[in-house]
């Protein structure tokens, strides 16, 4: 059983079918490389999984369960490619706090987690920053974390390198492969590189269908 | 607790955290809103109380103090009923909240906690600013039965919050039902004059208006020390209002949110 499973999945938004019976399974632990140009429906069809568009036709399974219910029982990590997603006047120990606590941890736990995601992110010496002082960078290290923070079995990763230096996007790479071993991941980005150091097998979206292509980049 | 009870618990931390950083320009808003009751405590001295007036023998200012304390908790709690969704996506949040299960109710109802809890202090302000404008005489008040009113008053009027919060998903402007029931609230709701100066079939409508309803066991009970056995009647009619308008309201708001779903509109980062 696949833990995420797409069978002829349609996605129409407006007159536009942006996904077009589009089949897929990922057995558990796996990562998938998701690449294609502007506007192919990567996005969405990470929506779809996460249960936050309902699809047009086709059957989505996430860990058996239907993408809602998936969704509901907090079994999902996301991370937006926008890094302006936090309260702006609130710090973001507080707005990592909220998911935490919100996710059933306890105070204790929360704060120990989320001091260890800031570690080993870097991004530790602005927790008790408000996310409007922060940078770009600095936010989406944070919504990395948040991501991560329950341990979620199943990820979606929409960009979620974009705005962090060339540099640390490196020694991120190499944190998160400690913290994506074991789960199910689909991490979508432009740079092949990326995707050829963090995927098992990688697919590309063009024109609403999935072309897989499961040899097309090996990290060298 | 339940799950439903620790997501509403972690938005209030959080919105009680943001809170928190407006500081001194909070604690002045609240101060501020004391002197709101200086004009109505002049237009009291024009206004005769007793009598014929169908005012309260404590005088119309001490019927509008009342009144507006209701009120502003009322409107507060619709207002963030409403606007919790809208405030969510305008911040970016909304996308990241959903994808990690929290509920949109816990959403909609958490985001109530904190201007309630202003919404009660700014109450206090105006009991003790009453006190010390009019002499407000507050020492026969029922507090116990104001609150249970209170209370009754905010389920049986959230129907029109979820409704706003539903209606906000759909066209996407935000405020539409809170205006209209700031408008149907100043009228029928019985704040700032007695509902008994209302045409007939106006005050037939009013019976069933939950502020005005509300409001009348809440000044009897602050105003001639009420009890509970008193406001039966009351709370019995805000019982009924909250179950016939509860669930459609419910539905009404998952309705939109799936619609907003399936469409694509579900306002997202």
């Amino acid at each position: 059983m696949g833990a995420i499973r797409l069978d002829r999945l349609v996605q129409r938004l407006g007159d536009r079918e942006v996904l077009r019976a589009i089949t897929l399974q990922l057995p558990p632990g796996e990562v998938l490389g998701l690449s294609g140009p502007n506007g192919a429906g990567k996005t969405t069809l990470l929506r779809v999984i996460a249960g936050l568009l309902l699809p047009t036709a086709g059957v989505v399974r996430v860990l058996g369960l239907s993408a809602d219910r998936a969704r509901r029982s907090g079994c999902i990590g996301w991370c937006g490619s926008g890094d302006g997603s936090w309260v702006r006047r609130l710090d973001l120990r507080g707005g990592l706090s909220f998911h935490a606590r919100a996710g059933g941890l306890g105070r204790a736990a929360a704060a120990t987690r989320i001091d260890e995601l800031a570690e080993r992110l870097g991004f530790r010496s602005h927790l008790d920053m408000p996310a409007d002082r922060c940078s770009a960078g600095i936010r989406q290290r944070a919504a990395l974390a948040r991501a991560l923070l329950l341990r979620p079995p199943v990820l979606l990763f929409d960009e979620p390198l974009r705005g962090i230096d060339a540099a640390s996007q490196t020694e991120i790479l190499v944190t998160l492969r400690h913290e994506l071993a074991g789960r199910t991941v689909i991490w979508v980005s432009h740079s092949k590189e990326e995707l050829a150091s963090i995927g098992d097998r990688s697919a590309e979206l063009t024109g609403g269908h999935l072309h897989e292509a499961p040899r097309l980049w090996t990290a060298a | 607790m339940t799950r439903l009870a620790r997501q509403l618990a972690a938005v209030a931390r959080r919105d009680a955290r943001v809170q928190r950083t407006y500081g001194i320009s909070a604690a002045l808003g609240l101060l501020s809103s004391g002197f709101g009751l200086f004009s109505y405590h002049f237009v009291g001295r024009l206004v005769p109380s007793g009598g014929g007036s169908a005012l309260p023998a404590s005088g119309y200012f001490a019927f509008v103090c009342t009144g507006l304390m209701l009120h502003m908790m009322v409107m507060s709690t619709l207002s963030a009923l409403g606007g919790a969704l809208a405030r969510e996506a305008a911040e970016g949040t909304l996308e990241p909240a959903l994808a990690a299960g929290v509920s949109p109710a816990a959403l909609v109802a958490g985001a109530t906690v904190v201007p309630l809890g202003l919404a009660l202090l700014q109450a206090v302000i105006y009991a003790g600013a009453g006190s010390w404008m009019s002499g407000i005489a507050w020492s026969q008040a029922c507090v116990a039965t104001a609150l249970v009113t209170l209370a009754a008053t905010l389920v049986a009027c959230a129907p029109l919050g979820l409704l706003g919060a539903a209606l906000w998903l759909v066209l996407r402007r935000p405020g539409v039902v809170t205006t209209l029931t700031a408008f149907a609230f100043g009228i029928l709701g019985g704040v700032y004059f007695p509902v008994a100066l209302l045409p007939a079939p106006l005050r037939a409508v009013a019976d069933w208006v939950p502020l005005a309803v509300g409001l009348h066991a809440f000044r009897a009970a602050l105003l001639e020390g009420a009890g509970l056995a008193q406001t039966v009647p009351a709370l019995g009619r805000l019982a009924l209002v909250a179950t016939v308008t509860f669930p459609p309201a419910a539905l009404a708001l998952r309705f939109a949110f799936d619609r907003a779903r399936r469409r694509g509109s579900l306002p997202l980062v």
